[in-house]
């Protein structure tokens, strides 16, 4: 094997991905169909049965604090919380009148308001939340007796190290160190074939056209397994392989094609030198089109149900926390490293089968 | 840079790099050993699929080795034929 520092960097980059990846465990976090009833009515007792993940309930039981927050820092405090088992609670609440939900101004048309947020606390689980936990019926004259509620101060942060649970995707968030790493990937790999490209068009030689084609196979290859991953994951969240309305994969999918179009015309000139410019040219339209596809298109769609749909394409600042980030960089460093090791292989290959075709046919 | 400065440079990166990775490693699963019982309860299916992934990890990366060994050989071979 030739010196190559990278190569083991890329082994120990994925080696950490894989085993931090999918060991470091969930955050606390309330399940999506967790919460009974779905409404409560303001100036009324009321109950909830709350059903949560990883949390350590009976571990916590009488230092657990529960709140369904209304505005940024005021909230309805439990009266009292019942804990059936590690993962169960019963929650009572004194609801008062309530005419408002949060401040009302800070959200536009179309953004629906976070509140009520139920937020319940325990000093080994930590914090889990939900947003919009249950639909809470306002007062009718709009009155809100604000003495009634209780401040939201912070909550203190978690005692150990875990990942974010988010109710829709719960375990399968990992999937982010494999599918999200894949378009990385795919993007910087067929960015390195365009710059090969470039250089063959400026100074033709068998090394760059042999370059370019070889990084696009290893870009194509990612950007197929980025689509497999994604219907696997969009399968488990959104409950279906694949879906029309969903602008970032159907642009994502049409990226892949216009890269394979690149290899049938490769396959259709017989000519290397001429292969090697169409190609070259091609190559570079190719990538405009893949930034286009997936950078450009997907921010102008007014509605995804990918994270980050309303403002950055990849993610919003809650999809990613530094957890994530911590495990996410790494993957993406080491999956773009894997991709080019391929390419380099690739490349070999080619170049040694390139030499033997210029060997004398009698030896 | 003197060549063999910038090796050294190099063997030093590479150790330095290889050795905060298995750290982390090994700090990374010790720290995750404190989670809550309910990821135990989803062990069952859930070190399935880690076991799974693992094997697959594993298989790539040996076959990309074995790959690489050969065409290093196959190099050696092809490229001294034609000198």
């Amino acid at each position: 094997m030739k010196f190559s520092w990278w190569k083991i960097l890329c082994v120990a980059l994925l080696a950490f991905t894989f085993t931090a990846g999918l060991l470091i465990p969930l955050g606390p976090g309330i399940l999506g169909d967790g919460v009974t009833p779905a409404v409560l009515s303001s100036a009324a007792p009321g109950q909830l049965n709350v059903r949560t993940y990883n949390t350590l309930f009976v571990r916590d039981t009488g230092r657990i604090v529960a709140r369904l927050r209304v505005s940024d820092d005021r909230a309805v405090c439990a009266r009292s919380v019942r804990v059936a088992n590690d993962n169960e609670l019963d929650i009572a609440f004194d609801i008062p009148p309530i005419g408002e939900l949060g401040d009302s101004s800070r959200f536009g048309p179309g953004m629906a308001s976070p509140f009520p947020v139920l937020e319940i606390y325990g000093p080994s689980s930590g914090l889990a939340t939900q947003e919009r936990a249950v639909v809470l019926r306002k007062s009718a004259d709009g009155y809100t007796d604000t003495a009634a509620l209780c401040e939201a101060t912070p909550f203190p942060r978690g005692p150990r190290m875990a990942f974010p649970f988010i109710n829709l995707n719960e375990e399968s968030n990992r999937n982010l160190f494999f599918h999200v790493p894949m378009w990385f990937g795919m993007t910087l790999l067929m960015l390195a074939s365009m710059v090969f490209s470039v250089r063959q068009l400026r100074v033709p030689s068998a090394r760059n056209d042999r370059w370019a084609r070889s990084l696009a196979v290893a870009g194509t290859l990612f950007g197929v397994l980025g689509l497999i991953t994604g219907s696997i994951w969009a399968r488990f969240t959104w409950g279906t392989w694949w879906t029309v309305h969903e602008v970032k994969l159907n642009a994502a999918a049409a990226a892949v094609l216009v890269y394979l179009a690149y290899f049938v015309l490769r396959g259709a000139i017989e000519d290397e030198a001429a292969k090697a410019r169409i190609s070259a040219v091609y190559s570079i339209f190719a990538f405009v089109m893949l930034i286009v596809l997936t950078f450009v298109i997907p921010r102008m769609a007014p509605e995804s149900l990918h994270p980050g749909g309303k403002g950055n394409v990849v993610f919003s600042q809650y999809d990613l926390d530094n957890t994530m980030r911590m495990v996410f960089y790494p993957a993406v460093i080491g999956w773009t490293l894997l991709g080019v090791w391929i390419a380099e292989l690739n490349a070999r290959l080619e170049r040694i089968q390139e030499a033997v075709s210029e060997f004398p046919s009698d030896r | 840079m003197h060549p063999l400065a910038q090796q050294n440079f190099m063997q030093t990166f590479l150790n330095r790099t290889v050795f905060f990775a298995l750290s982390l490693l090994i700090a990374l699963p010790a720290r995750a050993a404190d989670a809550p019982v309910d990821f135990f309860h989803f062990a069952g299916k859930f070190y399935g699929v880690v076991a799974v992934i693992g094997v697959i990890f594993v298989g790539l990366i040996a076959f990309l080795v074995w790959t690489d060994l050969k065409l290093g050989r196959l190099e050696k071979t092809v490229f001294s034929q034609k000198k």
